[in-house]
């Protein structure tokens, strides 16, 4: 299933053939999108920046979630059960609704945030100098581009060194951009890095999104002779930094303002 | 002369009812066969091998009768069951659209027990459906010798 076939029609209509970065879906309310960087609104005849004349969602996000599961939610059952799923194309479905913690499932779909994978080239040679040299962090605050730096990165360091992507959401081997790496998808970055060390023989480690439990494989990659690049949700370098405590684990920093605006510093 | 070709014709078409209503049976113990192991095999899908319905529906149709893969692919029409049976199928494939896989399971459960029950009954009946050609035959002589 991708993206365009589980959207009502007068939607895909305003969206067809631009960037698209995020929509926004909510029942009974307008459709907002982000095409590079900026907040439209979807109306009749296309795309408006005011919300005066918007068309109102004419479908429930229960029926949206529903076809882009194909009919088949038990499927991407585990993957609602921690607020998302992601379509083959890459795209990402974030969901809030009515969450039932006993059975760990939503009762109900409120709306909906798809996050739009994009293919850039936007690694320039700064960076990939950094990245060759020891292990780096790309931060920054939620749609800052870090993800396409780093999709970008994996598909250049993967023409002359082996390269293993930890895909645990499915959203960083999107289309082909990925051919030439080792990707483990759906899997937690702590299997995938226990896979990689023994079976795949990495130059390289990518993963997507840092949390406190990957706190504790870390330092298990770089004494392996393994270097990692990962990105992180942070607002700035010092609180960066702060993440890792005392634990000064990569070389570089990259801050990420938005795609093509990065700033790289080695700690 | 004509009253032998009456006679031919409504013997034949005697045959061609009965060879009908057999092929009916036939069609309609295929059908719920298939079911039957249809919704076991959902049951694995869903809670083990987790396909989408799409792909396991087109899996399933490669080895099932071809009028279930008619139906479950196309929906085809289904006119060899009866009335109470095609509401029983059409609720069964709408509850399928469960939003979660316990309930989906559940729903499986329960319309296993309606579609094996009536699976049973099908196959009692079906047992005598050889009849229906020879039924047919003999209904073909009668009118044949009532409109000589």
């Amino acid at each position: 299933m991708k993206l365009l076939d589980c959207l009502p029609g007068w939607v895909v209509n305003c969206i067809q053939g631009k960037q698209v970065r995020e929509i926004r879906l909510r029942n009974n309310s307008t459709v907002r999108v982000n095409i590079a960087g900026e907040w439209w609104y979807c109306v009749d005849a296309g795309l408006s920046k005011s919300s005066e004349n918007c068309k109102v969602l004419d479908i429930s996000c229960n029926e949206i979630v529903r076809l882009a599961c194909n009919n088949s939610i038990y499927v991407y059952e585990q993957m609602l059960a921690e607020g998302f799923f992601t379509l083959t194309d890459g795209s990402r479905f974030g969901v809030a609704g009515e969450y039932s913690s006993v059975g760990k499932v939503f009762k109900g779909y409120t709306s909906i945030c798809i996050r739009v994978p994009h293919c850039i080239e936007c690694a320039n040679v700064e960076i990939l100098s950094a990245v060759r040299s020891g292990n780096a962090l790309l931060f920054g605050a939620p749609a800052s581009g870090k993800t396409t730096l780093l999709r970008d990165i994996a598909r250049q360091l993967s023409h002359n060194s082996a390269v293993v992507v930890i895909d645990e959401r499915g959203d960083l081997a999107v289309s082909d951009t990925l051919v030439n790496c080792d990707v483990l998808r759906w899997t937690s970055k702590y299997n995938g890095v226990e896979m990689a060390l023994r079976c795949l023989s990495p130059n390289y480690i990518i993963c997507d999104e840092l949390c406190a439990d990957d706190l504790s494989w870390l330092p298990r990659v770089s004494s392996a002779g393994v270097k990692i690049i990962s990105t992180l949700h942070a607002k700035n370098l010092q609180k960066a930094q702060e993440f890792f405590g005392d634990y000064s684990f990569f070389d570089y920093m990259i801050h990420c303002e938005c795609v093509g605006q990065y700033c790289c510093v080695k700690i | 002369m004509t009253n032998i070709i009456i006679l031919f014709c409504s013997i034949l078409g005697g045959f061609l009812v009965g060879k009908h209503f057999e092929k009916r049976e036939k069609c309609r113990g295929q059908f719920f066969a298939d079911l039957t192991k249809y919704l076991v095999l959902l049951k694995t899908n869903v809670s083990v091998t987790r396909i989408e319905l799409a792909e396991f529906d087109k899996e399933f149709s490669q080895s099932s009768s071809v009028v279930f893969a008619n139906y479950l692919l196309k929906r085809e029409d289904i006119s060899f069951l009866t009335k109470q049976q095609k509401a029983l199928v059409a609720s069964l494939f709408d509850s399928l659209s469960a939003t979660t896989s316990a309930q989906l399971i559940n729903n499986l459960d329960y319309y296993y027990q309606l579609v094996n029950a009536e699976y049973s009954l099908i196959s009692n009946s079906s047992r005598n459906s050889f009849v229906c050609v020879k039924l047919g035959i003999l209904v073909g002589v009668m009118v044949g010798i009532l409109l000589m």
